[in-house]
């Protein structure tokens, strides 16, 4: 018994040593650019699930390693998650036991999150380095309203990557044999479909998303959707926010405008010419081709979602976002965030950024790539659309305002909205929902 | 006849055997705890404390999850929960499930299993069949139902118009998608209980039932006095474990309505949808946490009460 | 008596016959019932993508495309991904039935200080939904270093009542005489549990083991979780990749989930003679 406790009392006092021991090899230290003499592996952890897309990515990856990696002894090892809700809570749970990876993929719903946690670090200091600085000129301005809305200060917590945005797909061939023009209005929108759904039998025009379509509309109306840090906007004057929103709402139960029913998505039934067109994420573009009976061919085409006549000009879109995870305050830490950054720095590189964009449906976040001709050569029917409207575009905020999370508000939104279009639910009655919910 | 018992067991632990109220004997010994030790150990560190972990947050007015650090303790987050409408909806629905869908689902593949078991031929080959949705991928599942209830092209709409009857929107109308789930739960759940249900009935000793044709009792008269009796045990077993699977009815909403609602307005709401809700979407952690404790109050008042019914009920041989 | 028997028999075929007809006809109805996913899932398994999605739905593809098939196996290493999932499941159906053995002879054959209290939190512990329990399971398996293992896989399937709950109520309706009789003989329970509890229960063991098998090959949420890479990664990780956030390859999804469905209708027909075996030829016991 003696000789256990002795043992016991060795054991503890061996391990305090340890833990004592660790904390004392640490320096702190500020300096963010240290040399890289030695080798370092980073670790990104991303969703990336698409074949094409991921194809694209993991030449990036050894493009890098090969080459500006290989220069600056930098390594990039990929894990790859099956869906970014997946990735979010694995490293939901990294972070919460210390395995966080060093590069993580995510969008600006999780990136709050990993604010939150003091997760992230401040890319400010690099991207504007002498040596390892990046243009930030050459960004289109939406693309980074997600990468440093987290805080007052404006601090950038993260960089963009695939990014996306709505659009509006329509059959050419029935435009050409109906003589009709594809409307750029709303006004204009509902007398091409009075025609259009006078022919069909139903409605000539939907939207897949019923949440963006509430909030592009009181965008597009000027009152606008949030704030960046999370303040209710469309309640400051709803009358003028609503106006579009419930002459949208009429058009649905008049049979000129439709929902997707049972149907879910109006990529199927776009594909089958069941409507001509339909407003929904740029990403599927890829899929209608497959989707549409070789024996029933149609032309298709892309045009930028319809805007309000007098109000502000609103396209909704999202990206997703890339961030240096938070290793400490030591030297080491500094060499990896310093390599992370090296590889980051690559990633959003015009060579890069032409790579993922192609292929796909994603757009181009840079100027330099967006005008390049033969990015544009090769360009899918959305993406040529998105291009010319990206001065327009519009993100959701990521925010944790103290009482909810965006998330929370928008999931609200489409429950209601989807409601109110299903004629289950009165307007009036959705709104004071949220505004009761959500409204300060 | 106890030095006997004693001479031949030097290295087993001291044992005293009791008997039960329905004659079972049962050792009262520390070799009990040894049995579970595993079964516990595996249940404490993955279930137990997990649990304790994700309940704590129930008490608190506002969670930050990925820091695991609360504020405003209290009972605010049940307060909330319990005003909240959707709780109420996703209670009801809950409940629409278990005591409706449930029962027809009990009923239903005790049947099956009980046809299975009392043909001769092919018998390998329908259990085989009567097993098929069990392997079936969800996703399969939930797009075949999909096209099933579409109510313009589906076949169920096909089927009731060839009987005149006008179809409805099953999949999007308010007042319906709940049925619609309903109908779904009971169509999935049957493969599960009939291999449960089997495996019930195979173990009744053929002895008995060789006994009562020699009686000279009509298969009919077997069933009722015979084989539903003896089946008692499984049958309060299967409605226990069905009660708790029904009660946790998700992956049946998520299928068949895809992510992001439980059908339109999220009329088809069922209680562990609304947590998850809660948890995933809304990020309200302490909210989702408030309604997982209700939730398994309700429950285990539940499952305490049919124990205490099946008790009464039950034949053990 | 012989005589009285004939005749019975003679007029009883009839009704039987009629009777043994209807039994099969409303098998054969509920078969089609129970199988028509199934039949959706094989047959779009070989559509293009336009006649998996056409409007209104079309049931048979216009030739059959073994190329989705080649596709989906070319598009992640599946050869790999199975064998991991198998050896998965064969890991978690031995500790899942082990421990259901323990457990349910712990529950049942034993009395103990707390047994009640015990029993009352196992099957408490069946009602909390997993979700909410996933991340901090995913901390400790962080924290014991076992992320992309195989035990990561299935240590926290263990931690399970539903099989021992079961085994238990079938474990109590053993006769009691049967045990008595044992233990006049002298056997330790030990023996007892081995030599007589298993072998008279082995249908409901084989269910355990099937059904505990088909949960774990289907099981993708906590899977996707905690592995990283093809050392451990499972087939349902691969099939995800066929849904992106827009939209989905349907017809590549269903190749790869009959792909998965495989070596379970294998697993499940090696041990379906197990199941229908039950008890038959008597326990020993008369009376």
């Amino acid at each position: 018994m003696k000789r256990l406790l002795c043992m016991m009392l060795a054991l503890v006092m061996v391990f305090a040593l340890a833990a004592c021991g660790k904390s004392g090899t640490t320096e702190e230290t500020s300096d963010l650019f240290p040399t890289l003499d030695e080798p370092i592996t980073i670790t990104f952890w991303h969703s990336v699930a698409n074949e094409d897309v991921l194809n694209n990515f993991l030449e990036v990856i050894d493009t890098f390693n090969n080459t500006v990696g290989k220069e600056s002894n930098v390594k990039v090892d990929l894990v790859q998650y099956p869906s970014a809700a997946d990735l979010h809570t694995a490293v939901t749970g990294a972070i919460m036991s210390n395995t966080a990876p060093n590069i993580v993929m995510g969008n600006s719903i999780y990136t709050v999150d990993y604010v939150s946690a003091d997760a992230l670090i401040d890319l400010g200091p690099y991207m504007n380095h002498e040596k390892y600085g990046i243009n930030m000129d050459d960004y289109y301005p939406s693309w980074l309203t997600n990468c440093n809305s987290y805080d007052e200060k404006g601090t950038y917590f993260a960089l963009p990557c695939l990014c996306y945005s709505e659009t509006m797909y329509y059959n050419v061939d029935f435009f050409k044999e109906h003589n009709l023009t594809v409307p750029t209005t709303w006004k204009e929108a509902e007398e091409v479909c009075r025609k259009a759904s006078a022919i069909l039998g139903k409605g000539a025009l939907g939207w897949d998303n019923a949440a963006k379509m509430f909030c592009t509309l009181v965008t597009q109306s000027g009152v606008g959707y949030t704030t960046p840090r999370g303040e209710l906007l469309f309640n400051k004057d709803l009358d003028t926010a609503l106006a579009p929103v419930k002459k949208y709402i009429s058009l649905v139960q008049e049979g000129v405008f439709r929902t997707p029913g049972d149907s879910f998505y109006f990529s199927g039934p776009f594909a089958n010419q069941e409507i001509p067109m339909y407003i929904g994420s740029g990403v599927e573009g890829v899929y209608i081709d497959m989707k549409i009976d070789p024996n029933n061919k149609f032309q298709w085409d892309c045009a930028p979602v319809p805007q309000l006549e007098g109000g502000q000009k609103t396209t909704f879109c999202e990206s997703n976002l890339l961030s240096i995870v938070n290793k400490g305050n030591d030297e080491a830490a500094a060499k990896q965030h310093l390599a992370s950054w090296i590889f980051l720095k690559y990633f959003e590189s015009e060579e890069a950024v032409k790579k993922m964009a192609t292929v796909g449906a994603y757009l181009p976040i840079l100027k330099s790539v967006a005008s390049d001709p033969e990015w544009l050569a090769q360009a899918s029917p959305s993406q040529k659309c998105s291009v010319t409207q990206m001065d327009s575009f519009t993100p959701f905020y990521g925010f944790d305002n103290g009482k909810f999370m965006s998330s929370a508000l928008y999931s609200d939104v489409k429950i209601n909205m989807e409601s109110v279009l299903a004629g289950s639910m009165q307007l009036q009655e959705a709104i004071d929902s949220l505004l009761n919910l959500y409204g300060n | 006849m106890m030095s006997k018992f004693r001479s031949r067991k030097e290295r087993q632990p001291k044992s005293r055997l009791v008997t039960t109220a329905d004659g079972r004997l049962l050792n009262r010994s520390a070799a009990g705890y040894l049995y579970l030790l595993l079964p516990v150990a595996f249940l404490a560190v993955f279930l137990l404390y997990p649990t304790i972990m994700a309940f704590r947050m129930a008490f608190y007015e506002k969670y930050v999850f990925i820091r695991q650090l609360g504020s405003g303790f209290g009972l605010s987050a049940f307060k909330y929960v319990l005003h909240d409408k959707t709780f109420w909806l996703a209670a009801k629905n809950t409940a629409i499930l278990i005591l409706v869908a449930l029962p027809i689902t009990v009923i239903l593949s005790l049947g099956c299993a009980l046809l299975i078991n009392s043909i001769k031929k092919l018998r390998g080959l329908f259990q085989s069949v009567y097993f098929l949705p069990y392997v079936t991928s969800t996703i399969a599942i939930g797009t075949a139902f999909k096209w099933l209830f579409h109510s313009e092209y589906g076949y169920l709409t096909w089927f009731l118009n060839l009987l005149g009857i006008e179809s409805k929107a099953w999949l999007t109308d308010s007042n319906l998608v709940i049925w619609t789930l309903a109908v779904f739960c009971i169509w999935n759940g049957l493969a599960y209980k009939i291999i449960l249900f089997l495996a019930g009935l195979q173990k009744i000793d053929t002895e008995v039932y060789k006994a009562a044709k020699m009686d000279g009792a009509s298969s009919f008269r077997t069933l009722r006095k015979i084989t539903l009796p003896l089946l008692t045990p499984t049958t309060w077993m299967v409605s226990i474990m069905s009660l708790i699977y029904t009660a946790k009815t998700y992956g049946e909403v998520y299928s068949l309505f895809g992510g992001g609602s439980a059908g339109v307005g999220n009329n088809a709401i069922t209680m562990v949808y609304y947590i998850y809700y809660q948890f995933k979407e809304r990020k309200m952690v302490n909210y989702a946490a408030a309604a997982a404790i209700l939730f398994l109050a309700v429950i285990l008042l539940l499952t305490a009460i049919q124990r205490i019914v099946s008790k009464k009920f039950t034949h053990y041989v | 008596m012989a005589k009285a028997n004939s005749h019975e028999i003679r007029v009883k075929d009839g009704r039987l016959v009629a009777l043994n007809v209807l039994k099969y006809a409303i098998l054969t109805l509920g078969a089609f019932i129970m199988m028509f996913p199934f039949l959706w899932m094989v047959l779009t398994s070989f559509k293009s993508l336009d006649e998996a999605i056409a409007i209104p739905p079309k049931w048979f593809p216009s030739l059959l495309r073994w190329e989705n098939y080649q596709h989906v196996w070319t598009l992640a290493p599946f050869s790999r991904y199975i064998i991991n999932t198998v050896i998965c499941c064969v890991l978690h159906v031995a500790g899942t039935v082990l421990l259901s053995i323990f457990g349910a002879y712990g529950f049942s054959m034993y009395e103990f200080r707390g047994k009640k209290i015990l029993f009352a939190i196992f099957l408490a512990t069946m009602m909390v939904p997993g979700e909410l329990l996933i991340i901090q399971n995913y901390i400790t398996i962080s924290k014991l270093h076992l992320i992309d293992t195989f035990a990561a896989v299935v240590l926290p399937t263990f931690a399970s009542g539903f099989y021992i709950y079961m085994l238990r109520e079938h474990f109590m309706q053993m006769p009691p005489a049967l045990y008595k009789s044992a233990k006049m003989d002298g056997t330790s329970n030990r023996r007892f549990l081995w030599k007589i509890m298993v072998p008279m229960n082995k249908n409901v063991i084989a269910t355990i083991a099937i059904l505990s098998f088909v949960s774990q090959w289907n099981a993708f949420l906590w899977p996707n979780l905690v592995t990283q890479t093809s050392k451990t990664q499972q087939i349902s990780t691969g099939l995800i990749a066929f849904q992106s956030a827009a939209s989905s390859n349907v017809q590549y999804l269903m190749a790869g989930s009959c792909i998965m469905l495989v070596p379970m209708v294998l697993f499940y027909i090696i041990f379906r003679k197990q199941i229908l075996e039950g008890v038959a030829g008597g326990t020993g016991i008369k009376g």
